[in-house]
């Protein structure tokens, strides 16, 4: 197997990272600029809306685009109808190429270089984009000689996190035939039953996550300078006439790709199918989803909150490094945790209970102890940043009034923090009911979850039936991702 | 003894203004600014100048409307009325709109805003273009021996105290040979000993370098050793202005004789006494 499909696997990764690195990169950094900098019509809206696409799933966005496009879809249908010569049947453009795919990564996953990136020109970097233009620099010149250098380390944690999101993603290629490590593993494990094979490519597959974290730190090891050090935004530059249109065109083309089109093609599937879909079988979808999220929700911030606190009051380098294990599993892709929950799961069955039953194997348990691993870090992020927000003075005081540690806890940092940990447990929420490799592997005979469901019926060319599930998630997504953007800008107090 | 509260169109206790001679460094007349959903001018109405050679301090407390001011003569805002003319060339009025890249304005901002990725060097050689490069190090050099920096040029900005920072600023913003010289609250978050030593460092800084200089601060005692003029600022409007020893003489209102309330202790009279000899 290694030597026939690896070179393949490989070639195919390798492309897809670099083809929606470069999308996500260009759209991602580009729009933040144009935002942050520039004033042109419409631009408050775009602000928060080129945050939606991350509501979509990549595989949602796949097989919607492949019904729009593709040969028998009403985009080439139109274009045979217009296109003098087109209809005689020999025009046809075959969508379902890496190529395709590698751009449909891009265009939801940009989010993640746009944010960090807006974020910095934003709020840091203001005074000195001000000062590269009070010595002469025009708005190129402040891009490549001030903004890019300034930007490089929010630009590069964008993009390893939308890489990160294309290695772990199984639903796209799959959908388009694409074979990648993920669909490797799913092949080797369901298709040959053949668990070494899947181990190994895990494994393989982790070697590449760690390259690229490594890479990572190693660029922000480079920089000879810690932080931007500024406060505040810049003047922005006043477009008009064509450079409006331009800047208006820039970001609109990925959030109506991204975002609106899939949502409304979605909608208009969902209205014609929810009547036969949306029922009893939908609602047992939904309230296992929710189960599954919620769960996984409520254990991933249990865990958080103790081990934000640990890492605060004892910087030993063990815990620290233990903490930084614990953390890494957002980078590991869902079927490498799936595979090693599984084998994990099958030997403990083994030894407890002499293989006879699946105990651990093939139950909840093991699926939400597996979305737990995977989703601890963005459970522990709020967390954390929302102790750092409280500092240590409150903490002091109420121990210097008498109260034991456990009591400072409970009275003061866990009120505090219920913003956070609210922030914490929903953002699980929503990444465990998007998620889709690893519940596919994991979860137990006849547990179908909204997204599970949804992926079945595209897979089995009931697209349309897919719809109301599929909205489901992305409404859900959609609130949670415009309400916390929302929370995030608000100005934090400062005592 | 009351006095009318003074107003913008008042006649002021002005030693002979330098007019809008096409000399002047900086010619501001009627400048009005209001920032979206704000419920005042930041701005409502200001005539000031700053003539050749001169170093004009412009006082008031936060929130009078000192720094839009003089981002409004930079050109990081765009003003709602009134005309800002540069070294006599109109910048900004209701038809011309000059970009602030093209002002040839030096100015220093208030956590000095170095670029952190370049060196000392390559910081005060930013805005120097159009010339060879032994020409650019030549006159970097020269503006990093003039500041007391010359062995810091291989540092980074984050590898030097809160003063080094503060002239690599300086030299950098002069370096270009600028036709005015913005400094935006200098002298904030310093403590004494190195507020005193950089207000004289500075002040002679700007007279070897003849540059017309616009400087805003909130408190009066930190231009007492600079400025060759006031303006007061209250509310958008300029409310006085004048040579430090004038106003302290005749403030006119408790708004403006309250910046001089510091300078009348023991230690500040002798600043007014020198400055005003």
């Amino acid at each position: 197997m290694a030597s026939t499909l690896l070179p393949g696997y490989i070639g195919n990764t390798l492309f897809l990272m670099v083809g929606a690195g470069v999308v996500a990169l260009t759209v991602g950094a580009g729009a933040a600029w144009l935002v942050a900098l520039c004033d042109f019509p419409g631009r408050r809206i775009f602000r928060w809306a080129l945050v939606l696409p991350l509501a979509v799933p990549a595989w949602m966005a796949a097989y919607v685009y492949a019904a729009i496009a593709d040969v028998t879809g009403p985009v080439q249908q139109i274009v045979r109808m217009v296109v003098p010569g087109a209809q005689d049947g020999f025009f046809y453009w075959n969508v379902m190429r890496i190529e395709v795919v590698a751009v449909l990564f891009g265009l939801v996953l940009f989010p993640y270089v746009y944010l960090p990136a807006r974020a910095l020109l934003e709020q840091r970097a203001g005074p000195a984009l001000e000062a590269a233009r009070l010595l002469g620099d025009g708005p190129l010149g402040v891009l490549r000689r001030v903004a890019l250098p300034l930007a490089r380390p929010a630009l590069a944690g964008g993009v390893a996190l939308v890489l990160m999101e294309v290695l772990n993603d199984y639903g796209a290629v799959k959908y388009y035939g694409v074979p990648t490590f993920t669909t490797g593993i799913f092949r080797a494990w369901f298709t040959l039953g053949d668990l070494d094979s899947a181990v190994r490519l895990a494994a393989i597959l982790m070697f590449v996550v760690f390259v690229l974290l490594a890479a990572e730190r190693w660029q922000r090891g480079t920089a000879k300078y810690h932080g931007v050090g500024g406060k505040g935004g810049a003047a922005r530059y006043r477009l008009r006439g064509w450079g409006a249109a331009a800047a208006v065109a820039f970001c609109a083309l990925p959030l109506l790709l991204g975002f609106v089109i899939p949502v409304v093609q979605l909608v208009a599937w969902g209205l014609r199918t929810a009547p036969e879909m949306v029922d009893g079988r939908f609602v047992r979808l939904t309230l296992n989803s929710l189960g599954l999220a919620g769960a996984a929700g409520l254990l991933a911030v249990a865990i958080a909150v103790p081990l934000a606190f640990a890492t605060r009051l004892d910087r030993t380098p063990i815990l620290r490094s233990t903490a930084r294990v614990a953390l890494l599993g957002y980078s590991v892709p869902g079927a490498v945790i799936a595979v090693g929950v599984l084998t994990t799961a099958l030997t403990v069955d083994r030894l407890l209970f002499g293989g006879e039953s699946l105990v651990l194997a093939g139950t909840v348990g093991a699926l939400i102890f597996a979305y737990v691993v995977r989703f601890l870090a963005v459970a522990f992020l709020p967390v954390e940043s929302g102790l750092e927000k409280i500092g240590d003075t409150l903490t002091s005081a109420s121990r210097t009034l008498g109260a034991s540690p456990l009591r400072t806890l409970f009275r003061i940092e866990l009120p505090l923090l219920r913003g956070s940990l609210v922030a914490a447990a929903t953002l699980v929420v929503i990444d465990v009911l998007k998620e889709l490799p690893l519940t596919l592997i994991l979860r137990p005979f006849n547990l179908d979850t909204l997204a599970t469901r949804s992926f079945q019926l595209a897979t089995d060319e009931q697209v349309a039936q897919s719809a109301p599930a599929a909205l489901l998630i992305i409404a859900s997504a959609s609130i949670v991702v415009a309400v916390l953007h929302r929370s995030l800008d608000r100005p934090t107090s400062t005592p | 003894m009351t006095l009318p509260p003074p107003t913008s169109s008042d006649p002021r206790s002005s030693d002979s203004s330098p007019s809008d001679t096409p000399s002047a460094a900086l010619t501001i007349r009627g400048l009005r600014k209001r920032y979206p959903g704000a419920n005042h001018d930041a701005l409502a109405g200001v005539d000031l100048d700053v003539g050749m050679g001169q170093v004009t301090a412009v006082v008031g407390a936060s929130g009078c409307g000192k720094t839009t001011l003089l981002r409004l003569v930079a050109g990081l805002e765009v003003p709602d009325e009134g005309s800002i003319r540069v070294g006599g060339e109109e910048v900004a009025s209701d038809d011309v709109w000059v970009q602030p890249e093209k002002r040839g304005v030096g100015m220093v901002f208030q956590e000095f805003a170095l670029f952190p990725h370049l060196t000392v060097h390559d910081n005060v050689a930013y805005g120097l273009r159009g010339m060879s490069r032994t020409k650019r190090t030549e006159r970097v050099m020269e503006m990093l021996r003039l500041n007391g920096l010359e062995d810091y040029a291989d540092r980074h900005p984050h590898q030097l105290s809160g003063g080094q920072q503060q002239r690599v600023a300086l030299a950098r913003a002069l370096a270009p040979k600028p036709r005015l010289f913005l400094l935006d609250e200098p002298f904030s978050n310093m403590d004494l000993p190195l507020k005193v030593r950089l207000q004289i460092e500075l002040a002679s800084l700007i007279r070897r370098s003849e540059v017309p200089t616009l400087i805003v601060v909130h408190d009066l005692e930190d231009v007492v050793t600079l400025a060759d003029r006031v303006v007061i600022l209250k509310e958008g409007t300029v409310v006085r202005e004048g040579s430090i020893a004038r106003l302290c003489q005749d403030p006119g209102d408790t708004y403006v004789a309250g910046f001089f309330e510091r300078l009348r202790s023991p230690t500040g009279n002798r600043f007014i006494t020198e400055s005003a000899e």
